[in-house]
């Protein structure tokens, strides 16, 4: 069972602004958001465990000591292609969930909120991070990763999460579920990556994502690829203060 | 020149006949005629180094299969099936393959549990007799660290190091090639490159990136082109002839040891042969060659952490190193440093960051604690944290030791004197950890006054490196700073060290400032004239407090005038529409905005109610206590001042922000002022109670453990007047019906945030109602819909926090 800790060097200024529902606010203090994420950096600490089982999408059933059928139309249509799954679990402990309860008492509640904007976006990059990791490991074995799935998205019901925190070992970083099916610490997230055989196209990998500039690490340089497509798509609600392309 | 490698092994092993899910490496011990009859295939194909069977010959993978024990064995019979096939040239690699884990802090193998394992198995392959150490297939720096450290300590024989990279250019755990490359390099690998994971398309910039930064020969070994998984096997589709078009151009790019990984084959290596000798390549086999082309590289000096290098020198802009992380004065984190606690030191390091430095001096001269391990604490926690190189500040081997060997990158060591102890230990530390190294002339019998004693101490220093094999771009020279009131000479005397450093040697120099003004008022102003003329006078990277403005501003103006900042550019940018402070402005506020309502206007001469009101929506928590106390000097009401002045304001707001035009932090900032100016009145006034516009309960329904949302509903209601009962999260029905009772609250608000507790909407507000209580009911949360709230029983439902403030006044308005 693969289990590692993620660097948490930077979280995305655009994603924390998103999640603090002010996308396109251009005058609030970027003071005020710089000390914030600073503040969640100090606090997060990033983890990730995932373990990767054959999955059957005739059925949709992960075929793991504990055999699971998913239920939802979204996701088995998510991991039609699919071979095998990666079941991961990722959290950024509990400390920020404590600083944030402080806030509030204290009276400062931009900070709060922007504490809590900066956890949902460094639980993220740290899933990206694990993500990453997994689609290296795949490609090596001539395997594509779909993008990442978590309960909750579509028509997929979080009540499954006590057999993905069981699946992905999620104990191993200290997750647990309460009888609500919400994870704790609070800042943590599970999800499926599907795998599946590579196609032939091979000639289309050259290069060109060589040409782009390095960035820095894995888990901060997010790769602009499947694990950070716009999950938004799939929601049903639109009024969401932190959809993207939300109207301002 | 190139020396040809062969090609895979694995899958001509399974194509040999070796089980599925048994260790390739116990083929050595049980069929070493079918291992001697690949390594043959190879020979025949024109393989001047072959690589044994023993990839995973580590004592940790082979734990996997019972066969912990056997390493030497192992190796043996690989070298020996190995030598079997070769002819009286052929050379033999000691493949040393990764441990399937993940070194600490980012997976829990120990370091020092990696090394010792790559020793046994590296002190093994060279006692059987191989002519190379093989390190490869590496995805992490600190992985390819530890190998290298052991090899240097249990092998003679010349260290390839190959990494892999993925299709980013980075390995897994996020090292780009050049960093790699000028790490590995200076602690000592023979040969540098890549293998594995990338088809030569794809390692070609990766080879362009390490031939740019090292003058050591590359070796690469590219798969047959991206896997493909065909009937459940994973497929390497480039052929041999294609394969070897590319061979010529990584030659071109600078890889002088050239072989093949996963998917190639005797056929592939053969094409890559003919093909680099078509091209006029002269592929050789012979025993350790050293004629490799030259590749005419400037000798710079460079740091890195684990994802980026940093440069240093004449030829490049000032460096600013922050020295903030340093207990010395400072009880505070001292007492943290000791408790081991990182909390300041890692802020101490993002604020630097973030203030521009661009080294972290790591200093833990803590009295009377275990350093060494504070040190490679606290370097463990900051190369998890920030990606700019780190300097190891300490006059304790041992500590410094720790820090090294627990940095993933090539770390500066601050500092080394002329004082025999000193050279004796630290060098070789240096060296071993591939450190660079700051020379402080500073010998025994006290500190030099002249340039001229100070260049001839830092020679002393600069022999002595030199002497035990470090190379001219591991070393930097501390000019010595004195203080001035003491000695009126002593700045002028640094000044023209720097210059004959600069004259004599070259190599960049680095120094503290602060010392030069020790015992004068306004230090700063003092640190940073100083600081702008050792930069004209060969200064190259500043020790420094990298939060003091002035020095900010000095160094900023400096690169300009100093020609590192094109056309002004920089300065530009930094300063363009900058205004001298005022006295008295608060900065938050000039920053903050109008948060999306209309508040233009002069506010000297304004009501004072209309000024506390767009103090409010601005959220200038500052300004707000003086405008309330100005209001009540002038005689308003409270109720006035809470009315016409904040509560306007917050209907402002709201309406803003519910017309899309204002954001939840900003109204969350008003909020934070308006508590500030209740605060204020009540403080003021204790006597006068400011009247409740009523009582308002809120929970977080049972089962559910997210209240952000009802803790952003709280906060608005607090400061628009509400007296709110808070009962948190998690909040049983029982307790919210007795609680709404004994508070004889008018309003009783819920929230829930996913599918799996909004039934518990329901049950709470169905046991308000069978016991009878008087209240009206809220509900929402993300997952609440206002449908879902009609059906739940509730009196209203409420979007966010702004339209909850709105639907109580309304609720409220109609029950009286």
């Amino acid at each position: 069972m693969p289990m590692c800790r993620i660097p948490l060097t930077t979280v995305d200024k655009p994603e924390v602004r998103r999640y603090a529902g002010m996308a396109s606010a251009n005058d609030f203090p970027e003071v005020l958001l710089a000390e914030a994420i600073e503040e969640g950096l100090l606090m997060a600490n990033g983890k990730a465990t995932w373990q990767i089982f054959p999955y059957d999408p005739e059925q949709g059933m992960i075929v793991a000591p504990n055999l699971l059928t998913l239920q939802g139309q979204d996701i088995r249509k998510h991991l039609a292609q699919s071979t095998e799954v990666a079941v991961l679990a990722a959290t950024i402990g509990g400390d920020i969930g404590q600083a944030i309860d402080r806030c509030f008492a204290d009276g400062e509640y931009t900070k709060a909120l922007l504490l809590d904007a900066v956890g949902t976006a460094a639980v993220e990059t740290v899933a990206d991070g694990a993500n990453r990791l997994i689609e290296q490991e795949a490609a090596r074995r001539g395997l594509a990763a779909t993008w990442r799935y978590s309960p909750g998205y579509g028509d997929w019901d979080v009540t499954v999460q006590p057999e993905l925190i069981v699946l992905a070992a999620g104990a191993a970083i200290g997750l647990t579920v309460t009888s609500h099916a919400m994870l704790k610490p609070r800042k943590s997230v599970t999800a499926l990556i599907g795998l599946s055989p590579r196609k032939a196209a091979v000639t289309t990998l050259d290069n060109t994502m060589l040409g782009t500039p390095l960035q820095s690490m894995p888990t901060t340089a997010s790769t602009k690829k499947g694990c950070t497509r716009n999950r938004c798509d799939i929601c049903g609600r639109k009024d969401c203060l932190a959809r993207k392309g939300s109207p301002s | 020149m190139i020396q040809l490698f062969d090609g895979a092994m694995g899958t001509m092993l399974q194509a040999a006949g070796l089980p599925n899910g048994s260790a390739p490496e116990q083929f050595n011990l049980e069929h070493p005629e079918a291992v001697t009859a690949i390594h043959r295939r190879y020979v025949e194909s024109g393989s001047a180094i072959i690589e044994t069977n023993t990839f995973g010959a580590n004592p940790i993978k082979l734990a996997h299969y019972g066969l912990a024990d056997q390493v030497e064995a192992i190796c043996q019979a690989a070298v020996q099936a190995a030598r079997a096939a070769g002819n009286a040239d052929t050379l033999i690699a000691g493949s040393v393959g990764p441990t399937g884990k993940l070194i600490a802090p980012l997976g829990d193998l120990a370091f020092d549990d990696a090394y010792a394992a790559f020793r046994r198995q590296i002190a093994a392959l060279t006692a059987a007799g191989v002519d190379y150490i093989l390190i490869e297939t590496i995805i992490d720096i600190q992985e390819m660290r530890a190998a290298l450290l052991a090899a240097k300590d249990v092998t003679d024989k010349p260290v390839i190091c190959q990494l892999t990279f993925e299709a980013d250019g980075r390995t897994v755990t996020g090292t780009d090639p050049a960093t790699a490359a000028i790490l590995l390099d200076a602690m000592g690998a023979d040969v540098i490159g890549a293998n594995c994971s990338l088809g030569p398309a794809q390692l070609l910039p990766i080879v362009k990136a390490m031939a740019a930064v090292t003058r050591k020969p590359l070796s690469i070994q590219p798969n047959a082109g991206m896997p493909v998984l065909v009937d459940g096997k994973t497929v390497f589709p480039m052929g041999p002839e294609e394969l070897a078009t590319w061979a010529p151009k990584l030659a071109a790019a600078g890889a002088s040891y050239i072989g093949g990984c996963c998917g190639t084959t005797p056929e592939h290596i053969q094409a890559v042969r003919a093909a680099l000798t078509a091209a006029g390549h002269d592929v050789v086999t012979r025993r350790y060659p050293t004629d490799f082309p030259v590749r005419d590289l400037p000798t710079v000096t460079a740091l890195t952490s684990r994802s980026q290098t940093l440069y240093l020198g004449p030829a490049f802009p000032p460096v600013l190193i922050g020295e903030r992380i340093n207990p010395t004065g400072r009880k505070a984190l001292a007492a943290e440093i000791r408790d081991g606690n990182w909390l300041t030191v890692k802020k101490e390091a993002l604020g630097q960051v973030r203030a521009g430095a661009q080294i972290l001096d790591v200093n833990m001269g803590v009295p009377g604690i275990d350093q060494p391990a504070a040190m490679a604490n606290a370097i463990t926690e900051l190369s998890m944290l920030v990606d700019v190189p780190l300097a190891i500040d300490t006059t304790d081997a041992a500590s410094l030791e720790a820090g090294l060997k627990a940095y993933p990158g090539r770390a500066l060591v601050n500092s080394i004197s002329a004082e025999p102890d000193r050279l004796r230990e630290f060098l070789p530390l240096a060296k071993k950890y591939g450190a660079a190294v700051l020379c402080l002339p500073i010998a025994p019998g006290g500190v030099p006054e002249t340039a001229e004693e100070r260049a001839e101490i830092a020679q002393r220093i600069v022999d002595a490196a030199l002497a035990i094999g470090l190379r001219r771009q591991d070393l930097l020279l501390d000019p010595l700073v004195l203080t001035v009131a003491a000695d009126e000479q002593a700045a002028k005397e640094t000044l023209g060290t720097l210059r004959l450093f600069r004259q004599r040697f070259g190599f960049p120099t680095v120094m503290g400032l602060s010392n030069v003004s020790f015992g004068l008022p306004r230090r700063n102003l003092l640190n940073a004239t100083f600081c702008a003329l050792a930069l004209d006078a060969g200064l190259d990277a500043p020790i420094m407090n990298p939060y003091d403005e002035v020095l900010q501003d000095a160094i900023a103006a400096a690169r300009t005038l100093l020609g590192h900042d094109r056309q002004g550019q920089a300065y530009s940018v930094r300063y363009s529409g900058w205004q001298a402070p005022a006295a008295g402005t608060g900065t938050a506020a000039a920053a903050a905005g109008t948060a999306g309502v209309a508040v233009a206007g002069d506010d000297e001469g304004a009501d004072v109610l209309q000024r506390i009101k767009r103090t409010v929506i601005r959220g200038e928590k500052e300004s707000i206590i003086p405008l309330v106390q100005q209001a009540l000097n002038e005689g308003k009401a409270p109720l006035t001042i809470t009315d016409e002045g904040l509560t306007a304001a917050m209907n402002e707001i709201g309406e803003a922000f519910g017309a899309g035009r204002c954001y939840l932090p900003q109204v969350m900032l008003a909020a934070e002022t308006m508590r500030v100016a209740f605060g204020t009145l009540k403080a003021l006034l204790p006597a006068q109670a400011i009247e409740s516009k009523g009582r308002v309960l809120l929970a977080t329904v049972r089962g559910d453990i997210h209240d952000l949302g009802k803790n952003i509903v709280a906060a608005l209601l607090e400061n628009n007047g509400y007296t709110v009962i808070d009962l948190g999260k998690d909040v049983a029905p029982e307790t919210i019906v007795a609680a709404a009772q004994e508070h004889q609250v008018d309003i009783v608000g819920l929230c829930a945030l996913m599918t799996t507790t909004l039934p518990e909407v329901d049950v709470a507000i169905a046991a308000l109602k069978a016991a009878s209580v008087p209240v009206v009911t809220m509900v929402g949360g993300a997952v609440v819909t206002e449908d879902y709230a009609q059906q739940a029983g509730a009196d209203g439902y409420a979007a966010d926090g702004v339209a909850a403030v709105a639907l109580a006044a309304k609720m409220l308005k109609e029950k009286k």
